[in-house]
Order: C-alpha cells, then structure tokens, then sequence
C-alpha cells in the first residue's frame, strides 16, 4: 500500500482491464447516445464512421422530436407521457417522504412492542422484487374501480419500505439517544420530539428518500402497464416508450406503413434519451447528498 | 454494517437509568407516539403491501367463471391446480433457471472481481472507474431495454461485425434462435445491475480495516493473495447477500423477455417467465383466481429468498438484539 | 413546545380505522368479483363518439371527421402490434369497471374479434339487423370472419384473399409454364430451385404462412364449432397435402425461412419469382417495401388441389371494425354513421385505403385507382384475379382465442429457421396448438 507505485505487470494487468471493462460499458452507452443525434440516412448507410459520431448534427434532434412528439392521433402523447410519469414519480416520491421520515424515526429512536415486526415485514419487502406483487396490486385497484388513475399508482408508490429503512438508520446515526431523552425531559411529547428535533436534522435522509423513491418510481414498468394501460392519456413514459417500439418501422412493419412519424432508432434513441433526463436531473441535484451517504444508499444498490 | 459503527457511537456516553415507574410510564406513551408516527407508513404498507395480498389469497380460492359456466363461488385449490398442471408452468420456471444459472455466476465474479479491481486501486483512477461502473445502471428497466434493441440489432449495431461472425443477421435471429434467450438476458442485467453492485460490495470492501491489510502485507502476501485469503473471507456476508437478491430478481423476469417477443416480430414463446404467465392468466384467460394463485406461488418463494437474505446478511441489525 | 394532547385512546383508534378501511377494501372486492359485461345497462352520451384505430387507420378516422364535423369523435390512437395483449387486458378492465369501452375500434389483429365477440368480454354488438345493407354488400366468404354463431359482430375493412404472384419477365425469359394447380407449384419451384439456385417460390416465416398454406388447403386448424368446441386436427388429409407441399419446397430450398415482414426479407424479396400471397402483396411488399421495379410482378387466380374442380385459397389479414354493444340512442346512431363510413365510403375506402376493399361496391372504384399506378406486368388481370379471388377463400376458418399465427413463428417457422425438417417441426407446431387450445379453453374435437 504503498504510494508511488511502479508499473509492475500486475498493476498494468489490472489497469488495462478495469479500463478495458470502462469501455465495455461506455461505448455502447455512447454510441447510443450518438444515436439520438444522427439521422436514420446516416444509420441506413453507416456513414458518421466510429459511432456515427460524424454524422451528428442538431437538425436530425429536431426532426427526431418532430416525429417522437408526433406520435399519436393529434400529436403530443409523448410530452403527455412525460407528464403523467412526473406526476405520479414526483407523487409517489413525496408520499414516500413523508411515510419513510416519521416511520423510521419511530422504529430507530422510540421502544414499542411491534417494533421488531414492523422491522421485519420492512426489510423483507424491502428485499422482495416489486414485481412479484403487481397482479394483486391490480386486482385490489380493480376492485375500487380505479383501474387507469394516476391516482393509485402515486399512491402504491409511496410504499417505499426501502425509505423507511434509509430514514431508519438515518435516525439511528444521527440522533443520539441522549438528545431524545433530553428533549422527553424538557416536557416534550413523543410527536413533538420528532416534529421540532428529528426534522430539523432531516435534509440529508428527504433527498436520499425523494432520490431513490423518484427513480424507482420513474423506471417502473410493470405496475404502470398493470394499471394503467385501460388509459390512453394516463399512461407513463415507461409504457409509452414501449409503443414506440411496437410503432416502428423497424420492427412492426405494417403498423408503420400507416403512421405518418417514422420512427426509426435515432427517434427511438432520442426518445429514451429524454426520458432519462429527469433522473439525470434528479441526479445531479442529489449529488452531494448521494456521496456523503454513500455506504447507506449502497445497501440496497 | 454501518448501524453496528453507529449502536457503538451512540451508547457509548453512559446514560443515568430512569426509575422503574418512570419508564414504564414513558413506555406506553412511547408506544403512542411510535404508532401516531408510524401510521401513514402503516397505512401505505396496508395498501400496498398486506391487503393485495390478502385479497390475493382469497382470489385463489375462487372458482373462475368461464363461457360454459359463468358462475363464481369458493372454488378450494382448483386454482393452484390449473396453474401447476397448466403446461407452460414448468417451462417457465425451467427458463427462469436456466437464465440464472447462467446470469448468477457471471454476475457474482463480475460484481467480486470489479470491486476488488476498484478497492486494489486507490484514489481517483478507483473512484472514477467505480463511477464508469455505474453508469449503465441508471439506465434502468426500459432505457435499457431501448439501449439493448440498438445493441442486438445487427442493421445499425455496433458490434454488427460480432453478429455477422457468428452469422446473424436479424434481431430475431438474435433474439429467438433456440437457447440464446438466457445468454441475452444476462447480457442486459448484467449491464444493468452490476455497478450498483460493485458499489455495494467495494463498501464492504471499504469497511476492512487498514491494520488488518497493513498487517497481511507486512507478511509479504501480494495483492492477488490479498484479494483472495484476506478480503474475499471479510466480505463474504456482502457477497451473499448480492447474490440473494440477484436470484430473488431472477424470479421477477417481465419486461426483457415480453419486449424481446415483441421486436422478434412474436418469434419468442408468449409467456416465457412465470410472471408473464400470471399476466397471461390474468389478462388472457380472464383467469383472476388462477393469476392470484401464480402470484402467491412466486411471493411465497421470493418470501423466502427475503427471509433468507433478512436474517443471514446482518440486515436485521445485532442492535436489536 | 407541547405535544398536542394525544389521549391514549387514539393509537387504538387509528390500528381500528386502518383495520376498518382494509376489510372495507377486501368486502369492496368481493362485490365486484363477478366482472361480465353482459348485463350493463346501454348508456347514450347524447352524440359523441369514441373510436379506437391502430396508427394505419386513422386516416379512416380523421376522413370521417372532415366528412361528419357534426359530429363529436374522441380519437384514440392504440398500440397496433399484432398479437399484442394489451388491448384485451383493457377490455376485461372495461368489464370489470362497467364502462370506459370505446365506441369503435379496428382489431389490431383479427385473432381480436375471438374475444371481443366471446362470451366473456361480449363487446361487439350483433350488426345484423343494426346496418343490414351495409352488410349486403359483402360477399359471404369476405363477411364470414365476422359471422360468428349466425351473428353479424364486425364489419371487414379490406379483403386480403390470397392469389397467385410470379415474375412475369422471369418466367417468359425462361420459358416457364405459370403453375394451375398446388401441385404444379411444388414441381416448378423445386426445378427453379435447381436451375436458379438463390431464386423463391415462397416464404414460410411469418405468422401469415399457414393461412397461405394450411388455410388454402382446407386444413383444420381453426374450424369453430361453439364457443367451447373447435376441430383441430392435423392428421387430416387436407392438411398432410399442405405439409407434404412444404417439405418438397423446404428439401429443395425453394421457399426462404425468413418472414415477409423481417428486415431480411427485403434483401431476398427481389429473388421471388413465384408465390401464393394476398391481394396486398403487390403493393405493399412489391412495390413499396422490396422495390420489385414495375412491369415484373403479376397475379393470377389462386391454385387448384389436384382432384379439385375449384380453386382454394387463403387469406392473410384484412381488418376487422367492431363496435360497442354498450350504447344506445344518438351515440349509437352516430356510431353505425361512422361504422356506415369507414366500411363504405369511398372517400377512405378508395381514396385512402391500401387495402381491396372488402365491401364489394366500392371495390371497381379502388381497382381504378390502384390500376392507374401500371405497377403490374399485367394490370387488369392482376386486379381481376384479386377481385375473383375472394370467393376461393376456404371456409371453416374462424379466428380463434388462440393465435395460430404466432404458435407457427414460434414452432414451425422457428424450426424452420434454425434447420430442422418440416416433419419434425410439424410435430411442435401440432403439440403447441393443442395446448393453447385446451388452455383457453376449448375442447378439441
């Protein structure tokens, strides 16, 4: 563990294949984010070399855009898809927020008899892929006739056991034991510890809880498509990318040859690479938060 | 980990033991609290959690209508015996296990071995490698899927020379010749899902102490016999955990192989994974009960996999014991 | 700084109201279990319509708007895959619901109307005595995927009989005989095989195969005999001639294994010298999709089965129109107007429309059109024969739960595909029909 190192073969193996692996997975990402940027002449003759890189140019985004947000009998779907997804990412986030935040308080900081069972039943479905649940997600919705709402997947999302766990050992790192005792001395309700104590020291854990919540929320497919797709107009960007696909040329002939957008892979491209703007905003805002907790987000991966 | 570093930081300042009548009193107006703080959470975890599931339960036992007789009523297990004599069903679970047995070595080597690369390399070139990692991760579900469809099709691929070598030509041919299913979908969740793991475990890998390196280097072990008879063993409960949950995801298969059908012009087999056989049932057949039951079946063994994973990966913290 | 006075009574308050609010939810579900749209009340909306169309037919939709602005239509564009689920996922919700179907839709697929018209989703409304002369106007083989138990449930948007296509140039350069019968066909294409080795007789890769095939021969695959009974059986002699045709063609490497449809078809498309394809063959896969250049291609009536006196055929496609048997009054009146239009009027039938129209009267005024286009070596007759072709549809051949199409990709084509002999992916694509068919329900006979 020293610091100045020599190149010796086994430090240049393992340089040259953690790099190797770097390209592996950066290329591709890459060239389809290049992709987005080209224009399906360019694609057809495989001109624009490496990549296509050469054969990026603005005007074929603008014209990708006409053709994506075209789409649909009037047009505007997509941008339709974008919202409904904001409404119920954003939605389900919030509620996750506020659920996960007092949650976890309670099982770190306060003793009660079913505290390890809410534990429990937390971590397990915490664990458990959320898929597993979406046919009777859907019967429980269908029962109370609310199949094609926004509403209820906003509100499904907001369980976030995954949340409570973050705002759980949030609580538990950051609020000794001592400060709530000291506060239940100072006269303070149990309610009001959290509200005037536990909040104020909440900023950290909101944005990790908002985080994730918002990109698990965004990138759902299968409880969307469950829900919602009896609903032309509330349908998500997840779904809507996958009618796109079945719309193109490229893979559904006949159905194309009565479209009028085409949408050929730059099209397809630049419409995922929109949809994954929001996460990289959301990203980007989280940042600082994301890296100083980094080892407690990274338990869930 | 990180909760057992905390339990020792915040009862480490000695607190003076409240009397006996004290406690007691807070303890039941501790409860109150707890349960006021706890209920939006409850009531989310009821909607979304308990009664689905207990309105799944009692679907299954539901007789389904069907054309010749309309009638509905307690219907026992009949269900759970059409999905399980249902011929697709084993199928289903034969593909689910031969993907995984498949995706879950390359995945567990992929993960170890990167993170491992990642911690041997301190400073930026490891933290800037780690962050390269992840970045396919946060193409998640269908971002990646798009992605993976420009990477299957041999027209505009980049790694069309690959496909052309081993003579194909189409994305169907790609996607649907026979076998290659399992090989694909590895490809796609290893892409997607190996660097959210690398951070994962490069965190154990960060939780080793120095002394205990310090100390094996002092006794002449090299870097590779450092990976292997030193961190491998420390990290070991993260490892297990990864691949605990990698195998519960295994059972969840949805979206790649519905869509992979959908871009193979059909080519593919409609209900290759057990929850698109759920979904069949479901939405094909007008079969509640019978897509109720298949749920079931798949909770009870993802149940058990978070169980598993629940009680042996430390999650269920020593702090509370 | 004082907590807001919590009685101790409240926690066991709120553990009862989330209790309550579940059981409620569960009893709430338990009402509503039962989920056939049968016995809905008819609703009118006092005018406006709601119609569903694939992304090809909404030009369909918005001629009818431009034609109609009385009247008020709610477009909607669906996902168009053929063999997609999500439309029929929508209607048993619809059902369950007891409202949100659409007052017009085209199929996507035509496998569509087997459940839009079935027991359980009961969606189409019986148009027998709705739009009587409407339906007059078809000829009975082109109604037929309609007529299901005696009832009238949809209109044909387009005819897609097949006929028999060959490369003019290419047979007189040669001096080939163009082949009369199935039988005759299968001896040409195996000589063309081997006197023009890379030159097509035929493709066998797409969910369309077996009605150009399977379907031309009679053979059971699809014969519906209630909603619960279906005769399948492939052991029969109509569909061991058709099986016995492909393996000749197959052994011979006349016919490629790729699909009409794939990307790859293109590239091999322009070596097709001769093949049984529907009337939309020519200008859609020809014309526009291949780049065959005019003057080359040209159709002739269907083939005869050796012993046979007529020509059989079969039939790929040509869309289906439902509509909602959930509506009464002015919407309903608006809805057969709009029906009336897009299954009649010329302005989307001939002006618009790709397809042969399937409703006879219009159908001279789109052949003149298309005609105008001397695409075909020979015009006239090309028409002519797609025109006659239509009565040589074999009957017996309902669209059922299952999707014969797509179980062929996945076996037979699939098989195909990857080098196995005909006989041994008959065998899969034979076991995988009776499976389906039993899992949705049927008892096969």
């Amino acid at each position: 563990m020293t610091r100045i190192e020599s190149w010796s073969p086994g430090r240049l193996a393992r340089v040259v294949s953690m790099l190797f692996v770097a390209a592996i997975f950066l290329v591709p990402i890459a060239g389809f984010v290049a992709m987005a940027f080209r224009s399906n002449d360019g694609v057809e003759n495989g001109s624009g070399g490496f990549l296509g890189l050469g054969d990026i140019a603005w005007s074929n985004v603008r014209y990708s855009w006409s053709q994506v947000n075209g789409f649909g009998p009037e047009g505007g779907l997509f941008t339709r898809w974008l919202t409904n997804s904001l409404v119920v990412a954003a939605g389900g986030a919030i509620l996750a927020v506020v659920a996960a935040l007092p949650a976890g308080y309670a099982m770190a900081r306060l003793r009660f008899r079913a505290r390890r069972a809410v534990l429990l039943i937390t971590l397990v479905t915490m664990v458990m892929p959320n898929t597993v649940l979406v046919i009777p997600l859907f019967l429980e919705v269908n029962a109370v006739g609310a199949v094609g709402e926004l509403w209820p997947v906003a509100l499904i999302m907001g369980f976030f056991p995954f949340g409570v766990y973050l705002s759980y050992i949030h609580y538990l790192t950051t609020m000794p034991k001592e400060l709530v005792e000291a506060a239940r001395l100072d006269g303070l309700g149990e309610v009001s510890v959290f509200w005037w104590i536990g909040l104020r020291i909440s900023k950290q854990v909101v944005v990790l809880v908002a985080f994730f919540a918002f990109v698990a929320n965004w990138t759902n497919f299968f409880l969307p498509l469950a829900l919602l797709s009896s609903n032309q107009k509330n349908q998500t960007v997840s779904i809507g990318l996958q009618q796109l696909i079945g719309a193109s040329p490229l893979f559904n002939p006949t159905v194309a040859a009565g479209l009028d957008v085409k949408l050929y892979m730059p099209q397809l491209a630049l419409a995922t690479f929109i949809s994954m703007l929001p996460l990289l905003a959301v990203f980007l805002g989280a940042q600082r938060f994301l890296i100083r907790g980094e080892t407690v987000g990274a338990v869930k991966g | 980990m990180t909760t057992a570093t905390v339990d020792k930081r915040s009862t480490s300042v000695p607190v003076p033991k409240p009397q006996r009548s004290r406690a007691k009193a807070s303890r039941s107006s501790e409860t109150r609290g707890a349960w006021i703080l706890l209920s939006p959470y409850v009531v989310l975890l009821l909607i979304g959690g308990i009664v689905p599931v207990g309105y799944a339960i009692k679907t299954a036992l539901e007789k389904p209508p069907t054309p010749l007789d309309p009638s509905t009523g307690f219907g026992g297990v009949a269900s759970f015996k059409t999905v399980f004599t249902d011929y697709r069903f084993v199928d289903t679970f034969q593909n689910v296990l031969a993907t995984l047995v498949i995706w879950l070595p390359i995945m567990m080597v992929g993960i170890v071995g990167l993170a491992l690369l990642i911690h041997a390399s301190p400073g930026r070139f490891g933290s800037a490698m780690r962050f390269v990692y992840y970045i396919p991760g946060a193409l998640a579900g269908i971002a990646n899927f798009v992605l993976w469809v420009y990477l299957l099709n041999p027209g505009q691929s980049p790694i069309e020379g690959f496909w052309h070598a081993i003579g194909v030509d189409t994305i169907k041919q790609a996607v649907a010749a026979p076998g290659q299913l399992p090989f694909i979908l590895t490809a796609m969740m290893f892409f997607q899902g190996v660097g959210s793991w690398i951070v994962v475990v490069n965190g154990g890998l960060n939780g080793i102490s120095e002394d205990v390196l310090e100390a094996a280097a002092l006794d002449g072990a090299n870097a590779w016999q450092l990976a292997w008879h030193v961190k491998l063993p420390i990290i070991r409960p993260w490892i297990g955990y990864a691949a605990l949950m990698n195998l519960a995801y295994g059972f969840q298969l949805f979206l790649e192989p519905q869509l992979l059908d959908q871009v193979a012009s059909n080519a593919l087999p409609d209900q290759w994974t057990p929850t698109q056989l759920g979904y069949a049932f479901a939405f094909s057949n007008y079969n509640f009960p019978a897509a109720a039951a298949m749920s079931l079946i798949l909770l009870v063994i993802t149940l058990g996999i978070g169980l598993l994973i629940v009680f042996r990966s430390g999650l269920f913290g020593k702090e509370d014991n | 700084m004082k907590s807001p006075g919590v009685r101790p009574g409240t926690v066991r308050t709120v553990a009862v109201a989330a209790v309550v609010c579940a059981v409620g939810l569960l009893a709430a579900c338990g009402s509503s279990g039962g989920g056939a749209g049968a016995d809905v009340k008819q609703t009118d909306s006092g005018g406006a319509i709601t119609v569903w169309v694939d992304p090809p037919r909404v030009p369909a939709a918005k001629a009818f708007q431009k034609a109609h602005p009385e009247i008020k239509v709610t477009l909607n564009q669906i996902d168009g895959t053929v063999g997609g689920k999500s439309l029929q996922q929508q209607f048993a919700q619809f059902n369950q619901a007891g409202k949100g179907w659409p007052d017009a839709i085209f199929f996507p697929s035509n496998d569509d109307i087997a459940w839009a018209a079935g027991a359980q989703v009961n969606f189409t409304a019986d148009l027998t005595d709705l739009v009587p002369d409407v339906i007059k106007g078809y000829e009975d083989a082109v109604i037929a995927p309609c007529k299901i138990d005696g009832k009238i449930r949809c209109l044909r948007n387009d005819a897609a009989p097949d006929i028999f296509w060959y490369n003019k140039a290419f047979f007189t350069q040669n001096g080939y005989q163009v082949p009369k019968t199935w039988e005759e066909y299968g001896d040409l294409a195996v000589r063309i095989a081997k006197e023009h080795p890379g030159k097509l007789s035929g493709f066998t890769g797409d969910a369309y195969a077996p009605d150009r095939y399977l379907w031309a021969s009679g053979c059971p695959t699809n014969a519906r005999k209630s909603e619960t009974e279906v005769h399948l059986d492939l052991t029969d002699q109509k569909c061991v001639r058709a099986k016995e045709l492909l393996a000749k063609l197959v052994q011979a490497k006349a016919v490629s294994t790729v699909g009409i449809f794939d990307a790859d078809a293109a590239k091999v498309g322009k070596d097709l010298v001769m093949s049984p394809g529907a009337a939309w063959w020519g200008d859609y896969l020809f014309r526009q999709s291949w780049k065959i250049p005019a003057g080359q291609m040209t159709g002739v009536a269907p083939l005869t089965w050796k012993g046979e006196d007529k020509p059989a055929t079969g039939n790929e496609g040509g869309g289906l129109w439902g509509f909602s048997r959930h509506i009464t009054g002015k919407q309903l009146e608006n809805t057969l107007t709009f029906a009336k239009f897009v299954a009649t009027d010329p302005k989307w039938q001939v002006e618009l429309s790709t397809g042969l129209p399937a409703y006879g009267p219009v159908q001279d005024a789109w052949i003149a059109k298309q005609a105008k286009g001397q695409y075909f070596a020979d015009n006239a007759g090309t028409f002519a024969a797609m025109k006659g072709a239509t009565a040589y549809v074999q009957p017996d051949h309902s669209y059922l739960l299952y999707n014969t199409g797509s179980v062929w990709t996945e076996t037979m084509a699939a098989g195909l595909a990857s080098g196995k002999g005909v006989d041994q992916a008959w065998t899969g694509f034979n076991d995988e029909l009776l499976k389906q068919a039993k899992a949705m329900g049927y008892t096969v006979k």
